[in-house]
Formats: C-alpha cells, structure tokens, sequence
C-alpha cells in the first residue's frame, strides 16, 4: 500500500466512524421526535407500546423481551424499512415473504397450510353433531378455495405451496356423511378464470367471484335468481390489501373494489342490524371503511359477530349462516330472497347457537368458508357447547 | 442481549460508549464492567450471579497459587481445585442432563432430573478463567490483584457470549494502558457493520432456506435439495459465527481492546488440517495450549499421538454442545485429522489446488450434517439423500424455485468466503474511499430493514 493509499484508506475508516455513528444518532433523534403508535394499519397488527417494569417481570424476562419489541415497532420510519426489504428480497430473486407468494400478473398469493390433525378432527365432529342436532333443518356448506388454488398457475414456477385441492376433496368426504348439502365452487371459478376472482393485494375473493359463487348457491337453494338486475361499479381504485402488507411486496400497487346495486326498484329493501352494537343501517356497505387501510371491511361492516338482515319478502324463509369475512361480500345478493337473515362469525360469537336457532325459527342453515381460514379456524368446533 | 438486534444497536451500544468516552480514565473501566453485567442480565438475570461469582472465584484462585508459588506442591494443588471447581459448574450446567440420560440409556434405568438451561456463554467464559488461572501457574502471565480488571476481562460484553476466547496473555497488558482513536474506533465500526451484515442478511437467510429444507419429510427430499439444505447450513454457521466474531472485534476495538483473529476463510481451505488452522481459532488454540500440548502433543510415539488427537478432538465435540452428535463431529474431525497426517497428507499436496478444496469442502459439509443433527438416524437419513440414496428422487418437484430463489444469495455467499474479495473492497477503499464508505452504508442501511422486521434471528453459537 503507497503512501497515498493509506491516507485514502484512513480517510475510509474515518469517514465510515462518521456515517456508522451519524445514521445511528439520527434514528435515536427521530425516535425521540416521533410519537409512539399503538396500531400498525400496514401490517394490521396492535404495535407493542412501552412495557411495564416491574421486579417480577424484569427477572422472568418478559419486561426484556417486550421492551425489544417495543424498540422494534416503534422505530421511525418502520413502513419504509419493511419496503426497503422486501424489494432487497425481491431483487434477489425471493418470491415468498412470510407465507405469501409473489404470483405472476402481480398476484399476491397466501400458502396454504395443511390442518392440524386434532383440531380438525374436533372441528369435523362439532360440525356432524350440530348437523345432528338440526336434522329437520335444510343444511348448505360451501367451503371457498382460495387463489393458491384456482389460480395456481399464475405462482412461481415449482413454488413448494401446500396442496389445498387434496385437502379439499378430503373433507368433501367427511361432510357426506353428515346433513349438510355440499355446494362445490371450484369449477364455476375455475370456468370464469378470465375475470379477476381474487384481489391482487388481499386475501379476498372479489365481487365478481362472489357473485358467480352465488349464481350456483341460488340454484342449489332453489332461488329464482334475476342475473340483469344489477349495476356493477367500482367504490375504490386504491385498495392495498393484507397480503401486501403480510409480505411487504406490492406495497405501491392498488386493487380496484366493486360491488353489485340492485337496479332501482327490482329488488325490496334490508334493515340491516349490528345485534350487540344495537346498530341499524339500510345498506350492506359502509364507505367509512373506504378510508381505512383494510377497504375490505366496507362489506357489512367487517367481522362482526352477529348480524340480522331484515327484507319484507313474501315468502317466510329464515337462514343462518355461519361465515368468515369472505362471506361478506356474498350475502348482499342472498338478502332479498329471505325474510330474515342471521349471520354468525363463530371466532366472536359466544352465546348458543341452538337457542338462536329456535327463537329466530331458522329453516336454511348455510356454512360459508374460505378453506384458508376454514382449515386453520379454532371456533368451528365449539358451535355445539351452549 | 444480542449484537444484532435494534435494542444493542440503537440503545445499549450508543449509551455504553458515551458514557464510556465522557468517563475519566480510572473509571473506564468501572463503565465496562457494570455495562457488561447489565449487558449480561439483560433477559436473563439469574444467571449473572454465577459468572460474578466465577470472577471471584478465579481471582481468588489466581492470587492463591501466586502465593504459594514458592512450593509447588501448594501451588498445583490449588490450580487442579480451581481446574476442577471451573470443569464441575460447566460440566453441571451444561451436561448434568446428558450425563443422566446416558446412564438412564446404558443401565436401563429412569434418574429423574429437572433440565437446567443453559447459562448463556458460559463455556466460553469458563474457558477464559481457566487460561488464565493456568498461565499463572505457569508464570506465564503476571498475577491479576485488581478485581475490577479481571473482571473487566472475564465479564467483557463483546466476547462474553460467543467468544472470541481470548486468552488472558492476549489482553492483560491492554486491561492497564489502551486508548482509542479515530483511526481504531473508525476500523472498529469497520469490522463491526461486516459482521452485522454476515449475520443478518447472510447468516439469517441461508438459516430460512436450511429450516425450510429441513422441516420436509424425507420423500421430498430430493438430491439437490439435500444438498442445497446442507449447503444452506454450511453458509449459515459459518457467516453465523465469523460475523459475530466480527462484531465482537469490531466492539473491541471501540473500546480500546485487540481480540485476536477468530477466522481466517475456512471454507478456502485446502485441507482439513488447514481448515482447522482457520475455523474457530481462538478455541482451536485453547485446547491445543491447555489439552493437546500437556498429553505431550505429536512428541511422542505414533499411537499415543493418534490417541491425543482423538482426546481431543471429542473434547472439541463435546465443547459445542451436551449430545452425542457432536462428539461424533469431534472424533470424525480427529479421524480426518489422523488419516492426513499419516496416510494422505503426500497425496494431497501433489493435487492441483481446486480439487483439494471440493475435498476438504465436501467433508466439511458432511460433517455439518452430524453436526446440525442431534438425532443419528436424522443425520444418516439426510446424507442418503445427499448420495442417492434417499426416496426424493434426484432433482424433486420443487428444486427449480429453490434454486432461483436462493441463487444470487448463494453466489454473494461464495464471493464473502473468499479473501480476495475482501482484499478487492480493502483496494477499493484505498483509492475510491467514497464508495466504500457507500457500500457500507448500503449493509447498515440493509441490516437495519432486515432486523426492523424480522422475527427470525437465532444464534447459533449460543447454545454452545
């Protein structure tokens, strides 16, 4: 090494103690500048706020451990480091971040995850023995596969994804030998792949495949179904759904969101009723949600655990559907053919259900799931206990 | 508490050093200390009380046998006390329960035990006070009759956790007189931001694509793949360990402190008795000094080496962890060893470089599959498929994405293993010292993305 150079190499070290302590000062200096924040709309997750600091919880570890969390969440700028590395992932050629693929046509897509043994085994008997239990009830199940399904070639070539068709078909098995009417989706969507069935960005399936999903339901219930009666528009043109957030890629990319109006006067109206937010409204959509960063929950509100739909129809028909939050988008179109509709999300709902069942004089029960979250739920299999 | 987290980073490492700069010069030292035992009993407070007592015990040993020096019966009496004292809280701590269940296996029988977990860096602290209660005895290193220093030296938070394991001949005369400048402070962060990135974004990478291969069930273990996850974990222990090394050096150096070098590009290897001159080295050389060297080392008749070197090379095994996998990694390092020196050795050197270096790579890996396998059949299982053997099939369903996935994260892997890179960007950085400086802004910049979000971030070397 010449003179020169090592005058140029300790400028080198110099300057790197300078950038090294200065990027580091900056950041302490924003994170006493910047408030600190309880919920991370981006990651759709409680953010870890300053701990206690009690004796007990200092030497059992637990005040360390969410005081480092509470540093991790808290950071500034934590949105953009998120980005920061997923695009660094993505250069490198990932195509999987935190359980989310990364598809062609700029599809995000979850993995699916096969269930655990035991608690699909309870699950399964809770759903035969409420079956059991409502024999003179007419019964539906529809279980939704998700895009990791029907739009499997638009993943990764060779992505090692779980195999949702097989699981699938397995439970259609197991649901034969029980009262409920199987309502198999899977080729309707699979037939209509040339529309956009699933958000690019989110977990969802869009209005359009709800409403398709719906046309086979209607026959199914025997429904006398109206296709021309309906105005399709777009609400929003900058929906950043979870996936993006889950995997931090896509984060600049917006889905556009539809939903189906009855045209005017083809159809009566709902009273729509939030039961434990003693809650009325006459519309399933509410816009409010439209500015939030989850534009999804614009559907009936987002999950809610029991809801009430009203319609003066003619004929006295009373479902109960027990649903996750792919349901919300569907049930819009089955409104106007039942006099009452009582819609129940198992995850928040912890009354009984049978007692339910028999004041609200229900006669239609339908199931409606996305297999995603069907396989991983843990409240299916408690519908039974009161 | 870990280097590389955002809490070391952007909390504890800032209000550490200002404290430790703004201080006078007696009371360095004092800063030092108490940092390293908060450092310590960060998330695991328990423990701390036992390696303070360990400093008190060792400077009390070491004082002891300075004293009676003057008869060596006195004096070696009180060194295998103290010899013995460190080996039995080791040996507790770390194999009590190995130990039980070894007995429970031969004699068929059920101890019962409550598992103890492990105190955090305890092998290697323990090894330090060992060097250092030895060397005195052997004159070799001045008595310490400062409390303060040597336990500034044993509880030292760079290297309390992971090593390196620096002797206390390395380090005793910096515990006195050290000084820090720009030009040492600078080629500390130098080291430091290199060792972050190593483990960050190199290290926790390769560590993903290694679970994930390993968490398949055999049958769709394909022959890449096996070798793809094994590679994986190759990369991974290795950026692992040198990175915090790294770290640990870099930290040093804020301080004041030279550690000695713990790696010197193992994976360029060109034979296994060359690896292990450059794998680990400050362990590599504890056991030679304190095992190898007092059995009588290679001066004596052929058998008797053969045996000193199996000696210890399971004791080298047994160090990384209480199971049997690893004093199979140990005796299959001191078989290699054997067969080097006795039998291959003059083959070897007439073969052109490369091929040496495929050899001495393919038996590192597969002795990382022993290594990273505590159950056998586990390991012979994986090194099925790795040779054909397996139900996968050759290249399987999946291999293609893995490959394209990982393929640019192996290639940087490659190029960091090697020196010529290094010496490339140290060139670099003596002409164009602006963009070196904005390649490291670029690792720190990265590392701090990857840990902001990222959950996934063990150490391996911590349960050794």
């Amino acid at each position: 090494m010449s003179k020169k150079e090592k005058r140029i190499y300790e400028h080198f070290i110099a300057m790197t103690a300078v950038v090294f302590s200065g990027i580091i000062v900056i950041l302490i200096i924003c994170n006493f500048a910047l408030k600190d924040k309880t919920f991370s709309e981006q990651e759709n997750r409680m953010l870890q706020t300053q701990p206690d600091l009690t004796a007990d919880r200092v030497l059992n570890g637990t005040f360390e451990s969410d005081f480092e969390s509470y540093v991790n969440d808290q950071f500034p700028f934590r949105n953009a480091w998120i980005s920061l590395k997923s695009t660094a992932e993505r250069m490198l050629g990932k195509t999987e971040s935190n359980g989310v693929y990364l598809g062609k046509d700029g599809y995000l897509m979850e993995d699916f995850v096969e269930p655990e043994t035991d608690n699909y085994k309870k699950t399964l008997s809770a759903i035969a023995s409420f079956s059991n239990n409502n024999k003179d009830i007419k019964q539906y199940f529809m279980l939704v596969p998700n895009a990791v399904n029907v739009e499997s070639d638009l993943l990764p070539a060779q992505a090692p994804v779980g195999n949702q068709n097989q699981t699938m078909e397995a439970f259609y098995k197991d649901l034969a030998t029980t009262g409920f009417e199987n309502v198999d989706v899977r080729d309707t969507l699979l037939k209509s792949e040339n529309q956009q069935l699933y958000y690019r960005t989110d977990h969802h399936w869009t209005t359009d495949a709800a409403f398709l999903a719906f046309g086979q339901l209607a026959d199914t219930l025997g429904l006398q179904v109206n296709d021309a009666a309906y105005n399709r528009y777009m609400v929003s043109d900058s929906f950043n759904g979870t996936l993006s957030s889950k995997s931090g890629f896509r984060s600049g990319e917006t889905d556009n969101i539809y939903i189906y109006a009855p045209k005017e006067g083809t159809q009566p109206d709902s009273v729509i009723t939030y039961v434990e937010e003693q809650d009325k409204t006459g519309t399933f959509y509410n816009r409010k949600q439209l500015d939030t960063k989850d534009q999804y929950a614009m559907f009936l509100d987002g999950n809610h655990a029991e809801i009430k739909i009203e319609t003066p129809t003619q004929e006295n028909n009373r479902l109960l559907i027990l649903k996750d939050s792919y349901a919300n988008c569907l049930i819009p179109f089955l409104a106007p053919y039942y006099r009452e509709i009582v819609v129940i999300d198992p995850r928040y709902y912890y009354d009984d259900l049978q007692e339910l069942i028999e004041v609200e004089e229900i006669n239609q029960i339908l199931f409606l799931y996305n297999a995603n979250t069907f396989f991983t739920d843990t409240s299916l299999k408690n519908i039974t206990l009161s | 508490m870990i280097f590389s987290s955002i809490f070391f980073i952007f909390m504890f490492l800032p209000a550490v050093i200002i404290l430790y700069y703004i201080v006078p010069k007696q009371l360095k030292n004092v800063v030092l200390l108490l940092a390293s035992v908060f450092f310590y009993a960060w998330g695991e407070p328990v423990y701390v009380v036992l390696m303070l007592f360990s400093i008190a015990f060792n400077y009390t040993m070491g004082l002891d046998i300075f004293y009676r020096r003057k008869s060596k019966e006195l004096a070696k009496r009180s060194l295998i006390f103290a010899v013995v004292v460190n080996l039995f809280i080791l040996c507790f701590f770390k194999y009590y329960g190995f130990l039980i269940d070894t007995i429970n296996g031969i004699f068929d029988i059920q101890i019962a035990y409550k598992a103890l977990s492990l105190p955090i860096g305890i092998s290697f602290y323990t090894f330090q006070t060992m060097s250092y209660v030895i060397d005195v005895y052997y004159k070799k290193v001045p008595v310490q009759k400062n409390l303060l220093k040597f336990g500034v030296y044993v509880s030292m938070f760079p290297q309390l956790i992971a090593g390196p394991i620096v002797r206390y001949a390395d380090i005793y005369e910096q515990l006195d007189e050290r000084s820090v400048d720009l030009q040492l402070f600078g080629s500390g962060c130098e080291n430091f931001i290199k060792g972050l990135g190593k483990k960050v974004l190199l290290a926790n990478s390769m560590g993903k694509l290694y679970e994930t291969i390993h968490a398949l069930p055999p049958s769709e273990v394909s022959t890449l793949l096996a070798w793809l996850g094994i590679a994986a974990y190759t990369f991974q222990i290795y950026f692992d360990f040198s990175g915090y090394s790294d770290m640990a050096i870099g930290l040093g150096k804020m301080f004041g402190f030279r550690f000695p070098k713990n790696f010197n590009y193992p994976y360029q290897a060109k034979s296994i008795t060359d690896f292990w001159r450059r794998w680990h080295i400050s362990l590599s050389t504890w056991f030679r000094e304190y095992v190898y060297i007092p059995l009588g080392g290679n001066r004596v008749a052929v058998p008797r080496h053969m045996l000193n070197l199996l000696i210890v090379w399971m004791l080298t095994g047994l160090w990384h962890g209480a199971s049997w996998n690893f004093v199979i990694w140990g005796l299959y390092y001191g078989v290699l060893l054997i067969i080097e020196k006795y039998v291959l050795g003059r083959f070897l050197e007439k073969l052109p470089g490369w091929i040496r270096g495929i050899y001495t790579m393919v038996l590192v890996m597969i002795g990382w599959v022993f290594f990273s396998s505590i159950q056998m059949s586990a390991a012979f299982t994986t090194l099925a498929s790795m040779f054909g053997f397996g139900s996968g099939g050759f290249l399987g369903a999946h291999a293609f994405y893995y490959v394209k996935s990982y393929l640019m994260l192996f290639v940087i892997c490659i190029l960091v293993c090697r020196k010529q890179t290094l010496t490339g960007y140290r060139a670099l950085a003596s002409r164009r010292s602006g963009l070196a400086v904005v390649a490291n802004v670029a690792i720190v910049m990265l590392c701090i993305a990857f840990l902001v979000y990222d959950t996934y971030n063990p150490f391996l070397y911590f349960r050794f």
